[in-house]
């Protein structure tokens, strides 16, 4: 068991955490959720020896504890999955599982002894993976099992879980909470830290909730529907998650597309797009949404014809984006936006011609900057930070800001809200709604269901790089979306 | 010691004699041949490897023009001349000379603890091994033509204290540190000694290159308002002193580099002021332990030879003033 | 505490010039030494300044020295071909040749970089050593010699005269004028903007439809066109090329000076202004090595270290 008491913990002024108390206890399913900056990523760290608290107290087993190595805490029997995996990629599986613990043989490793421990690890979570391979070669729900693996030949009695779900497909995620279910059955404790509140009513025996660095409340099961857990988060109740949609029929046509292939992932996509409409995209992991979106924009090579109100659309991303389609991609801190430059900096990235010819104007980028600020509620201190300081939600509105400074026609949102809060999410439906209230033409591509049903007007549905759906109205559900995104297999429930 | 010029005359001599001797006995001559034999059969090409340091500065550029030159000069040899940039490249040269199989070696060794081991096996496989400038740390080579880099600096020194009349202020400009450099300034700084009244108010580094020589120098110049004169551990070195004290109208201040240069030769020859005399190092020096190896080698009877030949020679360093300059002065030389 | 951080060099420049002041202020303060500190430094310091922007652009350069010796020898022979009598004319000749076969040369690694897909410090591995290969053939290994006894090397050493002996020469005004033309390109234009926003992070570059390759041709582009300058300048100053040991280990100078400046080897960021402080202040330790009259041997010991010092007094504490 282990215990934190009156846990502070201070950067510089700011207090990420004031007087925090958990108490994770082997056999349970700890659920630890809160908004973006509420402190979960910073009591994790505290708990996993990465960071020393400035005040408070850590037991393990009754024992006071104070962990000053990741090493010490995992020594300890903790261990932590992190969301973005801490597996060595050109190393294998076995040579991961035993990273930095190798048995040894006259000073050498001793191969034989790390195999049966990786093997004997894979087992115990139900890997699949040949454990000679590289972790590079694996896909990513594969690398997460062989990092709990490596939890597991550590002995470890207590398994955190920062967010494991956030990057896996939603069968790898159903199969990942039957495993931390099993883990449970087998005596070890879980901490859980999800922004779905779904997972966490499944699994979750305890439900702690922070905000702003304090524990608001703890609940407990089965006690946990979203809608009780959604508003102590916040701590506000939630408006309408979804905005009202508009009445699209009948509206011009804003974007048609006809034919466009870029294999292999994407193939003979072809639908039209109405001026104020949103369109959703769903499909499971490797439909070919992303690849989809990129194809229209120009960020890979396609063939195919795309015309923008009667135009037609081609060349490079540039001149597709001159000509009104912007694409917000998915990843913000790889792919969406520099987050080392500012945050002016960044909102005139995509339109560095239009504040610089031929010498930059800061004014003028600073008024776009602080006008979108108004506009999006951007909540910053200055237009000079860094963009990475930010919170997820308010990045997000820098990289919606950073390509409708171009005032695009047609706007390719890819997973807008991932890795967003709650609160921060309905506000980014509401961006969405008021632009295409503007007239603009929006295309949603998500992994989140219930997102796609509350926002779009009308969803198509993607398998194996086609479009093999097409769902509007009432039926809108997730039934009959996996219908058409898995084959006709019936989609199975989280619980 | 033996005056250069005296070598060079007595080789001539030497190789001629051996041309004649031989022609007239060649059935003899391979029938003699030793077991380990480095000499090539009657009538076979004489193969010999060349390993010099690469053309890192106007010296080493001097040994290779001249190594090239003397190739010319024996088209009935078989001479490869490889150039290396560090000791360690220079003993995989080397070795891959043996591979290929040499009669003999000219080796201007890079550093002489590094390349003497594999000098040695070139000499335990019967390879005729001369060893030019810079010897080797066991006397496995059959003629070592030594050069005299402690006598650069002391020659320079004795004319400097001569000149000054035994008082003054002079600058000693080094080259990059390595064991020339420290014989050459050692070899000047123990010389000046002996005359109190010169005093050496700065050591600044000029790399071998004129323009570090002419930075330094121009560095050094307004804090030294009484200099007198700058000697140079190189030729190079000494033509960036000379651009220094022109530009700071310095021209009182006078120069003595060494090694050769062409240049700097014509300069002492012309009674140029600010260049009294210099001194010799002559990157020829490579072209003499050519001309031995081949003379040795060609036409077998290498071990009659032996005892013609010399087992160590030091080249010495000739002061050279507008007396004797036209003797040192190589026009065609690039350096 | 801000500006600490972003112009810690400028500050750590005065410290040192201070030391220097106090250790020696009879010779280290004559204005004729403070501007030889510059004019000694012009070289490398146009290669820095070209530097800063390679790396700010996510690349790096190691065939700069290699590459100003091979424009320059290529300018000396063009220059030599006209004759004694060329005049004007034949230096003209010398000074666009020279120039513009350094811009080709880094336009050349540009494309290598891009076009060829090979690491920069690969592909400019490659011209460290065939640029300099090149102009040891040109030159057979030794030195080349202008024909032009006069009028060629005004462009080093000529200028302005500020009374005195003291003079602000051609070559220290190209390098101002090129630092200052390339502060305004990376802090004032589209294409400056572009530079950081591909070494800060080229992948969301490419998401945000800049023109990636094109933006780091041009950083190479730029830095040839700067090193050709410096070639220009070298071989003015002592009229003549030496082809054996002109600008070796320049390019390890000019990085040197880039990271004092505080910019980031791995893109992004560094400030051109910053950059020239840096080479001011490895100017200042050469300098006062020598007018020290500190052993050789320990000269590097005492440069390593002072640099050292420079990159760890700027480095950025983290927060969290």
């Amino acid at each position: 068991m282990v215990e934190a008491q009156g846990i502070t913990h201070r950067f510089g002024s700011f207090a990420a955490l004031t007087s925090v108390n958990l108490r994770l206890q082997v056999g349970e399913i700890h659920g630890l959720i809160g908004e973006n900056g509420a402190g979960k990523s910073t009591l994790l760290r505290i708990l996993s020896g990465l960071i020393i608290p400035s005040e408070g107290e850590l037991s393990v087993d009754g024992v006071a504890r104070r962990f000053a190595r990741p090493r010490e805490a995992s020594d300890a029997g903790i261990a932590v999955v992190h969301q973005e995996l801490n597996l060595i990629p050109d190393l294998t599986v076995i040579e991961n599982i035993s990273l930095g613990r190798e048995p040894r043989r006259a000073g050498l490793l001793d191969r034989a002894a790390m195999r049966e421990i990786a093997v004997r690890a894979l087992e115990r979570v139900g890997s699949p993976s040949d454990p000679d391979a590289l972790v590079r070669d694996l896909p990513l729900a594969e690398q997460q099992l062989v990092e709990i693996a490596r939890a597991m030949s550590q002995n470890a009695r207590i398994i955190i879980f920062d967010e494991p779900t956030a990057v896996l497909p939603r069968p790898a995620t159903l199969k990942l909470l039957d495993l931390m279910r099993q883990l449970k059955s087998e005596g070890v404790g879980i901490a859980f830290v999800s922004h779905h509140l779904d997972e966490i009513e499944a699994v979750c025996d305890v439900v702690t909730v922070l905000r702003d660095g304090q524990v608001v409340k703890e609940f407990h099961a089965p006690d946990l529907a979203p809608e009780v857990l959604a508003p102590a988060m916040v701590g506000r109740d939630l408006e309408d998650m979804y905005p009202a949609r508009t009445e699209v029929n009948g509206k011009p046509v804003a974007m048609q597309v006809q034919g466009l292939s870029a294999p292999p992932l994407v193939q003979g996509a072809q639908f039209e797009l109405r001026e104020g409409e949103i369109l959703g995209v769903a499909g499971l992991v490797g439909a070919g949404r992303t690849e989809l979106l990129e194809a229209i924009a120009g960020l890979r090579p396609c063939s195919g014809q795309i015309s923008l109100k009667g135009q037609a659309v081609s060349g490079n991303a540039r001149r597709r984006l001159a000509q009104g389609i912007a694409y917000v991609p998915e990843d913000r801190k790889v792919t969406g936006l520099h987050v080392d430059l500012s945050i002016e900096e960044n909102i005139g990235m995509a339109q560095l011609p239009k504040f610089a010819r031929p010498m930059l104007n800061a004014g003028a980028r600073r008024a776009a900057t602080e006008a979108w600020k108004e506009r999006l509620d951007i909540k910053m201190r200055s237009a000079e930070d860094p963009v990475g300081s930010l919170s997820g939600g308010n990045q997000q509105k820098v990289a919606l800001a950073k390509w409708l400074e171009g005032d695009p026609a047609v706007l390719l949102l890819d997973e807008p809200t991932r890795g967003v809060d709650i609160g921060a999410k309905a506000e980014i439906y509401k961006v969405i709604a008021d632009l295409a209230a503007e007239g603009r033409a929006c295309v949603v591509a998500s992994s989140e269901m219930p997102e796609l049903i509350g926002l779009c007007h009308r969803i198509l549905v993607m398998r194996q790089g086609r479009i093999v759906g097409e769902v509007t109205g009432t039926e809108m559900t997730e039934e009959t979306i996996l219908n058409y995104a898995a084959g006709v297999e019936t989609g199975e429930d989280v619980a | 010691m033996i005056r250069w010029s005296a070598i060079a005359a007595s080789l001539l001599a030497a190789s001629t004699l051996f041309v004649g001797c031989t022609s007239s006995s060649a059935p003899t001559a391979s029938g003699a041949a030793p077991a380990g034999g480095a000499a090539p059969a009657a009538g076979q090409k004489v193969r010999i490897g060349v390993s010099i340091p690469s053309a890192t500065h106007g010296w080493t550029a001097g040994v290779n023009w001249w190594a090239e030159q003397t190739k010319a000069l024996y088209p009935d040899a078989e001479i490869t001349i490889v150039t290396s940039d560090s000791p360690s490249k220079q003993v995989s040269d080397i070795e891959a000379m043996l591979a290929k199989g040499v009669d003999g070696m000219v080796i201007l060794a890079t550093e002489s603890a590094a390349i003497t081991p594999v000098a040695k096996t070139a000499k335990e496989r019967g390879v005729y091994v001369v060893s030019v400038d810079r010897g080797f740390t066991e006397p496995v080579a059959d003629i070592f033509l030594e050069g005299d880099n402690i006598g650069f600096g002391r020659v320079a020194a004795e004319f400097i204290s001569k000149k000054l009349n035994g008082n003054g202020k002079v600058i000693a400009l080094q080259g990059l540190p390595s064991t020339v450099n420290t014989d050459r300034l050692n070899g000047f700084k123990e010389a000046i000694k002996g005359t109190p009244g010169i005093q050496i108010v700065a050591e600044p580094e000029g790399g071998w290159n004129r323009d570090q020589a002419y930075k330094a120098v121009q560095t050094l110049l307004p804090k030294h308002a009484d200099l007198a004169a700058v000697w140079a551990a190189d030729d190079d070195m000494a033509l960036g002193v000379e651009q220094a004290l022109k530009e700071a109208n310095r021209t009182n201040v006078w120069i003595v580099g060494g090694g050769g240069m062409k240049d700097v030769v014509k300069k002492v020859m012309d009674k140029d002021a600010m260049f009294p005399a210099t001194v010799t190092y002559s990157p020829n020096m490579i072209a003499s332990g050519i001309h031995m190896a081949v003379s040795a080698l060609r036409d077998g009877n290498i071990d009659k030879k032996r005892g013609y030949l010399p087992r160590h020679m030091r080249i010495s360093v000739d002061l050279v003033t507008p007396e004797n300059a036209q003797q040192f002065y190589f026009p065609d030389s690039i350096y | 505490m801000k500006f600490l951080k972003q112009y810690g060099v400028i500050v750590a420049f005065f410290l040192l010039f201070i030391v220097s002041a106090i250790m020696d202020p009879g010779n280290f303060l004559r204005p004729e030494n403070l501007l030889l500190l510059v004019r000694q430094n012009v070289d490398i310091g146009l290669i820095a300044v070209g530097m800063t922007i390679v790396i700010v652009a996510g690349g790096i350069d190691l065939s700069v020295g290699a590459l100003m010796t091979l424009a320059a020898a290529v300018g000396l022979t063009a220059l030599n071909q006209q004759g004694p009598a060329g005049g004007a004319a034949a230096v003209a000749i010398a000074t666009v040749v020279t120039v513009g076969l350094g811009t080709v040369l880094g336009l050349i690694n540009g494309l290598l970089v891009t076009m060829g897909r090979l690491a920069p410090f690969v592909a400019t591995l490659c011209g460290l050593v065939a640029f300099r290969s090149l102009a040891l053939v040109i030159g057979q290994a030794g030195e080349i010699r202008s024909m032009s006894p006069d009028l060629f090397p005004r462009i080093a050493n000529e200028g302005i005269n500020l009374g005195g002996n003291l003079k602000l020469t051609w070559g220290m005004m190209i390098f101002i004028g090129m630092a200052v033309i390339a502060h305004i390109l990376l802090e004032r234009t589209a294409l400056g903007r572009g530079w950081v926003a591909v070494g800060s992070n080229e992948k969301a570059s490419h998401y945000a439809a800049l023109p990636v390759a094109k933006l780091k041709t041009l950083s190479y582009v730029f830095l040839g066109l700067c090193s050709g300058l410096a070639g220009l300048i070298y071989a003015s100053r002592l009229n003549s090329v030496s082809t054996n040991n002109m600008g070796t280990l320049y390019e390890l100078d000019a990085i040197a000076a880039v990271v004092i400046g505080g910019a980031s080897l791995a893109g992004g960021k560094g400030k051109v202004i910053n950059t020239v402080f840096g080479v001011l202040i490895l100017a200042l330790i050469g300098n006062m090595l020598v007018l020290q009259n500190v052993d050789s041997n320990w000269k590097g010991f005492v440069k390593g270290a002072i640099i050292l010092l420079a990159v760890m007094v700027q480095r950025e504490r983290k927060a969290s």
